[in-house]
């Protein structure tokens, strides 16, 4: 494994430094901090944790003991930011339709402490291998939890027809999909190992990058103001709904006596 | 490690079908706000069990026995083809019908204050259900005594879902053009 860092991993790092603080910019310029605090704080841990890294990166070297200890930590505040951020984004597409969003979240902290806890019992069974046997299952049990977080949160959007939000909607689709290349790249770490290394590093930067990318196109326009959603009476809802779900099941009887004959 | 990548593939698959949809979802308040406005409500009506009679004529029983002894075997597999086309594109229609009716509870059900846990579930579970079973029966031999009691009973019931399903919108429009 080399120990310096290469000029491709300058070059990589400047470009993800710039993104990142040119996406900051529009994030305040946009005052989108307003309306999304937790996802802004997460963008500035983002950008302050990686400068840092790399600072230490090109003074010890990344191979070194503090290079390695600073990266995790500093990787672990980010995942809990982004937990928050996940969260976050999750309340702000439902919050508006109180029947679905009182209904909805606790099957999505449900699902996540589900996640969150099997992800630690992976990474606790693979303690005896090697810390960073450890730290990758860990990590990559937390994504594989945000990213089956946000695929719930489109599935239930998608279920109810909810409209995602401009900014919101490209925000939600890149960090799940991000978060899944992360989980691809612990696993092809984990089998190939110190081959896998050069690889993991580079490929998580440049899907990094390519999210960023995307959220500065999401952000790139002014955000259009937020409409207040149509209500409806629960009484209304408890006279339909019951009536469209009798002629449902009637209707899946009738389907079923066929086979029944 | 195989299986975290297959269901890693799965959910990627999942992300692209749901952002596709996030893309080309009609907003469901824009759905009420149609029902409430001056446009036809035939959006959600079941529409496709009316042409039934004509479907159930083209799976009578005498016509394949007429055919099968005065046709030759080229236009008895024509026949065949077309009159499968046919009641293919007529049982897709009744799944729509049986969708449209699905999306009002849907609609009805995110933009109600609260919602019953017990109906929601029932209502996912009887759609998980119905296009399961609808799956096999479009596997199911055309002209077999099945598609046809399917046919006659599942079509008299989407007639009946009209009805009901008028009342509904009808309640739904003046709800929402109530004003606040």
């Amino acid at each position: 494994m080399a120990t310096a860092l290469s000029p491709i991993d300058y070059v990589l790092w400047v470009l993800s430094s710039l993104l990142q603080a040119v996406f900051f910019l529009l994030l305040v310029w946009a005052r989108l901090y307003r309306r999304l605090p937790f996802f802004s704080f997460y963008m500035l841990i983002v950008l302050l944790s990686n400068a840092t890294v790399w600072w230490t990166y090109h003074v010890y070297g990344y191979t070194s003991s503090i290079s390695f200890s600073l990266s995790w930590v500093l990787q672990a505040l980010t995942l809990a930011a982004r937990g928050m951020a996940v969260g976050e984004l999750c309340h702000r597409v439902l919050n508006p339709y109180r029947g679905v969003w009182a209904l909805a979240w606790r099957l999505l902290s449900g699902v996540t402490l589900l996640l969150v806890v099997y992800a630690g019992l992976a990474a606790y069974s693979s303690r005896h291998d090697y810390v960073l046997t450890f730290i990758q299952t860990a990590e990559g049990g937390l994504e594989l939890a945000a990213a089956v977080l946000l695929l719930l949160l489109l599935a239930i959007s998608h279920y109810y027809r909810i409209r995602l939000p401009a900014p919101e909607r490209l925000l939600i689709v890149s960090l799940c999909a991000w978060s899944l290349v992360q989980v691809l790249n612990d696993v092809a770490w984990q089998v190939w190992a110190d081959d896998y290394f050069e690889w993991a590093r580079k490929i998580r930067m440049l899907s990094y990058q390519a999210a960023v990318l995307v959220w500065i196109y999401a952000v790139r326009r002014p955000v259009p103001a937020e409409q207040p959603q149509p209500a409806m009476n629960a009484a209304l809802y408890n006279r339909v709904a019951p009536e469209v779900n009798l002629r449902l099941q009637a209707l899946n009887d009738r389907l079923l006596e066929i086979f029944k004959a | 490690m195989i299986v975290t990548v297959i269901l890693v593939g799965l959910l990627i698959a999942l992300l692209i079908f749901y952002a596709v949809r996030a893309w080309r979802e009609l907003p469901a308040e824009s759905a009420v706000s149609t029902l409430g406005s001056d446009e036809p409500p035939e959006l959600l009506l079941p529409t496709h069990f009316c042409y039934y009679s004509q479907i159930r004529q083209a799976l009578a029983r005498a016509d394949r026995e007429y055919l099968a002894r005065r046709a030759t075997p080229a236009v008895r597999r024509r026949w065949e083809a077309e009159r499968r086309k046919v009641v293919r594109g007529f049982l897709a229609g009744l799944k729509e019908d049986y969708v449209r009716l699905e999306r009002l509870g849907r609609t009805v059900a995110s933009l109600s204050p609260e919602l019953s846990q017990e109906l929601e579930r029932e209502r996912l579970w009887l759609g998980l259900r119905f296009r399961f079973w609808y799956g096999v029966l479009w596997l199911a031999p055309l002209g077999s005594r099945w598609t046809l009691r399917l046919l006659d009973r599942t079509t008299n019931l989407v007639g009946s879902i009209a009805d009901r399903t008028a009342a509904a919108i009808t309640a739904i429009g003046e709800a929402t053009n109530r004003p606040a």
